[in-house]
Parts: C-alpha cells; structure tokens; sequence
C-alpha cells in the first residue's frame, strides 16, 4: 500500500469513527496509532508516547489556550456583560431594532475578552434577551441576533481556534488577531444591515425603546471601561510590533495578562464571588482538557498523515488541476459549510487544516505565503462557525434556545437566517478581496 | 425542528458520583495550578512592562522577573492537562459528531458508546503506562530541566495518578454504557451538545 492510499484510508477511518459516536479526540488518537504502529511497528510506537503526550501538552505556545479560556469563563461570570449591554443600549437602543443592534454590538464588544462563542452567545444572551422581549421584540428576531452575535465572540480578538489554526500552521498568533479586526467590524455592521432590513419589514418586530436622558446615557457607556481597558492593554501589548514598532508580550503573557485582570475587575467591579470563581475554574479546566485531548489527537495523527506523505500529493494534485484558485476556495469553504452540519469549529479545524492548508498554500493568489495562511486561517474560522448557527447542529441556536424556552427552535432557526444571508455576503467579500483581511498587516 | 424530547436520564451510579467528586477535585487543583501559571506569567510581564514605562519618565526601579518562569509553566501545564482528562471523560464532555446517531434509541446508541469508551480504555492503558516508562528513563537518566535544574520525573510522576485516574475513568464509563444497553435508559451526564 503506498503512502497515499495509507493516507486516504486512514482519514475515511476516522471520518467512519466519528460517524460511529466516538469522540474526535479519540477517533484521531486511534487511527494515528494505528497509522503509526503500520509505519514504525508496536515497539517504536511505546517509545514514542514515554515522552509525546506529556511533551505535547508542556507547550508554553498551547498555555495561550486555557489562559484565554480562564479570561473568558471568568469575563462571563464577572457581571461585565450587563455593563456592555447597557452600554450599547445607551447608543443605539433608541432606533427601531436598537435593543437588538445593541445586543450584537455588546456580543461584540464581549469577543473582546472572551475566546468562545458559545460563552458569548449564553452570557449575553442572559442579559439581552429578557430587555428584548421586555420591550416587545418578536421572538425570532430576539433569539436569532443573539444565536448570531455569539459567534463575534470568536471572530474578535482573542479567539481560540485562531490560536489552535495559528499553532498548526506556524503562524504568527498576534498578527492573526489584527487581521481579524476589520472581517469582524464587517460582520457587526452586517448583523446591524440585516437587523435594520427586518424592522423595515416588521416593523412591530423590533420597537424603538425609550431614549435615556443624556446624562445616564454617558453614564452607561463609561460604565464599560474595565472591559475597554482589559482589551487595549492585552491586545496593544500582544501586537506591539503594530502599535510601537516592537514586540512587548508574547501571546501566552497577553492571555496571562488579559485573565489577571478580568479576575480582577471581576472581583472589585464585577462583585464575583469565590464559588463563582471556582466555577470559571472547574468551566475552563473541563474545557481545556476536551480541547487538549483532540490536540493530542491531532500531533499523532498529524505526524502519521504527514508520513504517507498524502496531504502534499493532495496539493500538488490540486495545483496542477488548472482550476482557478478561487474556485478552489469556493470549494474549500463549501466543504467547511458541510461539515458544519456535523461537527463543532475546532473539531473540524483539527481535523482539516494539515490537509487543506498544504493545497491553499500550494495555490497561486498573488499573495505572499504569509498573506496567503492569515487570510485563509481567517476565511476559515468565519465558515466553521457559520455551523453554530446553521442547522442540524447550531449550538449557538440550542444554547439560545435552552435561556428562552418560549421561542420555538423553529422560530430561532428562522431568525438566524437574515443574519446567514449577511454571513453569505461577508464570506463572498472575504474571498473576492483579500485586502480587507491583509490590511492591517505590515 | 423541535429538540428532540428529552426523555429522562437516570442519575449517575453512586460509585459515578464518587468518581464525579474525586475527579473534580483533581481538576480543580489542576484549574489552581492554571491560576499558578497566570500569576507567574503576569508577574514576569509586569515586573518586565513596569521599569521601562517607569524609566520612561525617569523613575529607575529595577526589573523583577522569576528565573525559569517558562520551565515551570510548561510543567505545570502538562501535569494540570492530565489532571482536566478524567472530569471531561466522566461527565461526556469530549465532542463527539452526534449527528448521525441522535435519533437512535438509547440501548442502540450505546452500543457506539461502549466501543468509543472501550477504544479509549485501550489508548488510556498505553498511555498511562507509557508515561510511567517516561518517569522511570527520566529518573535513570537523571535529567534535569533547562535552567532551575528541576529532575525531569517529577512532573511526570505528578501526572501519573491524573493518567491512571483516566484509565479507571474511562473503564467505569464502558461498563456505564453496558448498564445503559441492559436497561434502554440513558444514565449520568449526557454527552456535549446533545439535548439528551
């Protein structure tokens, strides 16, 4: 069997495994045993795990994970997000559809410190979907922005499977940040359009709610400092190449940094409580070791697919089809959508990424190399997680669903798709210019 | 799409809620020594940040730092992921692709569920005992760390009981699945992201 076909094989394996309910970090542990037991034998195959899966998880470049985690969970339950959507509300919440535009905007403002968007879409859901519904909104509206707002909590800096796309293709995890920047500013003013479309066709979906007199208005949009300072201080320090010319954390420090400070705006602003802190621990330490037992997973499987030496024939193959590059992408981000029937963004990051970045890098854009992995690493995270809130799966979708029980999963699946369509949009720009992604970076 | 009704799960066995308990514990010392790394890491950078924004405006204040600050946040990462492993096993929480079996009745989808568990009981064995191979050669070769000179076989043998607390884990969920087989009702946790 030649190392392509071993390679093939090995990955309809796996797809098999995680048909049949075993979990991705499992199914990719095995199969790369395996793999790697029919390449070297059972022997060589022990010595390596003596020292691969303790070496593997003390990675000073993976401790970025939980750090950011630990911020996350901890912003989450630090009272922050009321504070962010009184905020928004204060500027916008007046408008026709404003209490939702501010809800967006707050899950905006939240990705700021927050790697997940699930924790996005729960915390501030909680806050913005009883002031939604208070005033009148329709149900589809209120769930869907919010099922919709929560997947900016990844797209904004800090993002976790930012750092997980960064880590397997050895690029750059601050500049992957700032490139995120305007893709995510494009994507609130694209849930603000598809909000604003909605009312200007039901009206009675969205009222305008009572305008607050000026000085409670600034009061309220003041009130969000510690979140705004967390965030400059973590994300100017992290991209001090950017803002003063040399480099002043690495990212584990900033993700240190941003977790110190949460916790501690979390305990003096926030009023958290020790059991709540103990909670965002037990949240971070559950989610990290299920994020690291698929990135054991993926080292050995990764190191036996790269063996079979499948992934570069793959490319090489793709190259030399004579088809447009972009077509290529199309394709790459079609495959993306399917699969986010089925499985969660990082599962599929980790399960796809050392197969289609070697064929996106063997493609000529006219871009650098460089250019070339930040945009696709940002092309990517934007359509795995358009499966959070697409069905079957949209766990965005059931996470709205599971604060508020009196919107059918019907109705939140129906007002989801004004902001898919706007997703749509967003992805075809992406793709067509790739400037808007490489603009910030030198 | 309505989720699907939740038919009722069965409470976890007593020793499943001891094992709960003692698998929480570890991962909350391993969450504390996650909290350990956030605080040397933010007091490098501070003590590192702090003298040169003070010497910026003339304030000469020496620069702090922990020496082997990275060696022991690698440490401590390792030996608090194996910690987190055991917790995530037993409460269902490693993502798995429910898509293709979630209609399935109870007794029919645990069957996949007592194979996955098996085939991580397998790899959990290899591993653990692996590990503690690791420990052993380190200790016989007397390895140290890089800069604080640290033997390399204590943090492995500080991540040992976490790797056979995994194996013990993962062996009482194969034999929670069976029990569900046995009895069509779906028992402790449920997995991540399905509605029962």
């Amino acid at each position: 069997m030649s190392g392509f076909t071993a390679g093939m094989l090995s990955f309809a394996i796996l797809l098999a495994l995680l048909a049949a309910r075993v979990p991705i970090g499992v199914a990719m542990l095995a199969v790369g045993s395996g793999g790697f037991i029919w390449i070297a034998g059972l022997l060589p195959y022990l010595s390596f795990l003596k020292t691969t899966p303790f070496e593997t998880f003390a990675s000073y470049t993976l401790s970025v994970i939980p750090l950011f985690l630990l911020m996350g969970n901890v912003a989450a339950g630090a009272g922050l997000s009321k504070r962010l959507f009184a905020g928004a509300n204060a500027l916008v919440g007046h408008y026709r559809g404003g209490l939702a535009m501010a809800a967006v905007s707050a899950c905006a403002a939240f990705g700021t410190i927050c790697g997940s968007s699930l924790a996005t879409a729960a915390t501030m859901g909680r806050v913005a979907l009883p002031e939604m519904r208070k005033y009148g909104y329709a149900g589809g509206l209120a769930t869907g922005c919010m099922a919709a707002g929560g997947t900016l909590g990844i797209l904004v800096p800090p993002s976790v499977p930012l750092v997980i796309y960064a880590i397997l293709t050895d690029q750059n995890i601050a500049k992957l940040f700032l490139a995120a920047f305007i893709p995510a500013g494009l994507a609130l003013a694209g849930f603000c359009f598809a909000i604003r479309s909605y009312v200007a066709i039901n009206p009675e979906a969205g009222p305008a709610a009572p305008k607050l007199p000026p000085s409670e208005r600034v009061a309220a949009i003041l009130a969000t400092w510690p979140v705004v300072v967390i965030f400059v201080i973590v994300f100017v320090g992290m991209n001090g190449d950017f803002f003063v010319g040399r480099s002043l954390f690495t990212p584990t420090e900033g993700a240190a940094l941003g977790a110190f400070l949460a916790l501690l705006a979390a305990v003096t602003v926030g009023g958290m409580r020790t059991s709540d802190i103990v909670l965002s621990v037990r949240a971070t330490a559950e989610q990290t070791g299920m994020i690291f037992l698929i990135l054991l997973g993926a080292e050995l499987y990764n190191a036996f697919l790269a063996r079979t030496g499948m992934p570069q024939f793959a490319a090489h193959w793709v190259a030399n089809l004579g088809i447009s590059p972009y077509l290529i992408m199309a394709v790459i981000v079609l495959i993306y959508i399917l699969l986010g029937c089925l499985m969660d963004s990082l599962s599929m990051l980790l399960l796809t990424i050392p197969i289609f970045f070697p064929i996106v890098s063997g493609l000529d854009f006219g871009l650098t190399p460089e250019q070339t992995a930040i945009w696709f690493g940002i092309l990517a995270l934007i359509v795995v997680e358009l499966g959070l809130i697409h069905p079957p799966v949209g766990l965005n979708v059931y996470i709205i669903h599971n604060i508020a029980r009196d919107v059918s999963m019907m109705d939140t699946f129906k007002g989801v798709v004004p902001f898919l369509l706007a997703e749509f949009v967003r992805v075809s720009l992406i793709i067509a210019f790739p400037s808007i992604t490489l603009a910030l970076i030198k | 799409m309505e989720m699907v009704n939740a038919s009722s799960r069965e409470p976890d066995f007593l020793l499943g809620r001891i094992l709960a308990r003692v698998c929480e514990a570890l991962a909350l010392t391993g969450g504390f020594l996650l909290v350990g790394i956030m605080l040397i890491s933010t007091f490098s950078v501070i003590g590192r940040s702090l003298p040169e924004l003070l010497g910026a405006v003339g304030v000469q204040v020496p620069r702090l730092g922990i020496k082997g600050d990275i060696e022991l946040e690698q440490m401590a990462l390792a030996v608090a992921v194996f910690a987190f492993l055991p917790l995530c096993q037993l409460q269902r929480s490693n993502v798995l692709v429910g898509f293709f079996t979630k209609s399935l009745p109870v007794h029919h989808r645990a069957k996949f569920d007592v194979a996955a568990n098996g085939l991580l009981l397998l790899l959990a064995v290899v591993i653990a005992w692996q590990l503690a191979r690791g420990a052993l050669d380190k200790l016989a070769n007397a390895e140290t760390s890089m800069v604080l000179r640290i033997p390399e076989w204590i943090p492995y043998a500080l991540a040992l009981p976490s790797a056979w607390l995994l194996v013990f884990v993962t062996a009482y969920t194969v034999a929670r699945s069976w029990c569900e087989i046995r009895s069509g009702q779906a028992i402790g946790p449920a997995a991540a992201g399905e509605p029962n």
